[in-house]
């Protein structure tokens, strides 16, 4: 887990590229270079790039960063292999989640 | 994963009910004090200005706005008889207390992204 600062303009994730980590959004605001719509933004407390590594997709999208931005970077395998060490319960509910998610 | 395998994944959380046709499960903000896993059945939510969204068997109700802190998005009625399982949203408190801390911001701030790219949807 580290952290990675952004000035504004600055990639965050690049459309095509293996996705082997994903973000949360600790302070600023990132944005998708290919549309204007605000919906697809991510801001503080989001997190992108969960269902790109969970299916093992490349991103999507390229995001750049809108704001001056802070992020937490989580390798795949925080995700992959706590979630095995989770209840039965829990995981079901959170498949339910991330099977609703559009990938970054 | 099935509603079969749902329901013993969760039977252990809450209560089995049944719904007639065209009675209201819960309505637009309304409390989310439980979430909710059809088991057999239809529902269809409903919100004004949103989008209607049917619900199935093997699908989750109040979910993300259980996780989202919210009140009920959509109004929930049964298309036909509805049976479920009721699951108190202190049982979702106590399990996301019990999980690992990154898990569990992790599934919150997922179901805030489903939540914003659903309009609010109680899945």
């Amino acid at each position: 887990m580290e952290q990675v600062h952004l000035y504004k303009g600055e990639v965050a994730v690049m459309a095509g590229t293996e996705a082997d980590h994903f973000f949360l959004v600790r302070h600023g605001r990132l944005t998708r270079v290919d549309i204007n719509d605000k919906d697809s933004d991510y801001a503080e407390n989001e997190m992108l790039g969960i269902t790109n590594v969970l299916r093992r997709q490349a991103y999507r999208h390229t995001y750049v960063a809108s704001l001056t931005t802070t992020l937490v970077k989580l390798d795949q395998s925080v995700i992959t292999s706590r979630l095995a060490e989770q209840s039965k319960s829990f995981q079901a509910l959170f498949g339910n989640i991330v099977g609703q998610l559009d990938g970054g | 994963m099935s509603a079969n395998e749902l329901m013993e994944t969760f039977s252990s959380l809450g209560e089995t009910a049944s719904l007639g046709s065209g009675e209201t499960l819960f309505s637009a903000g309304a409390l989310c004090q439980n979430i909710y896993v059809i088991i057999s059945g239809r529902v269809k939510c409903q919100a004004e200005g949103k989008a209607d969204i049917e619900r199935e068997a093997g699908d989750v109700l109040c979910l993300i706005d259980a996780l989202a802190g919210t009140t009920c998005s959509r109004s929930c009625s049964a298309l036909e008889d509805v049976e479920l399982l009721v699951i108190p949203t202190q049982a979702l408190t106590s399990m996301l207390e019990a999980a690992d801390n990154v898990m569990a911001m992790t599934m919150k701030a997922s179901a805030v992204r489903v939540a914003l790219a659903q309009e609010g949807a109680p899945a």
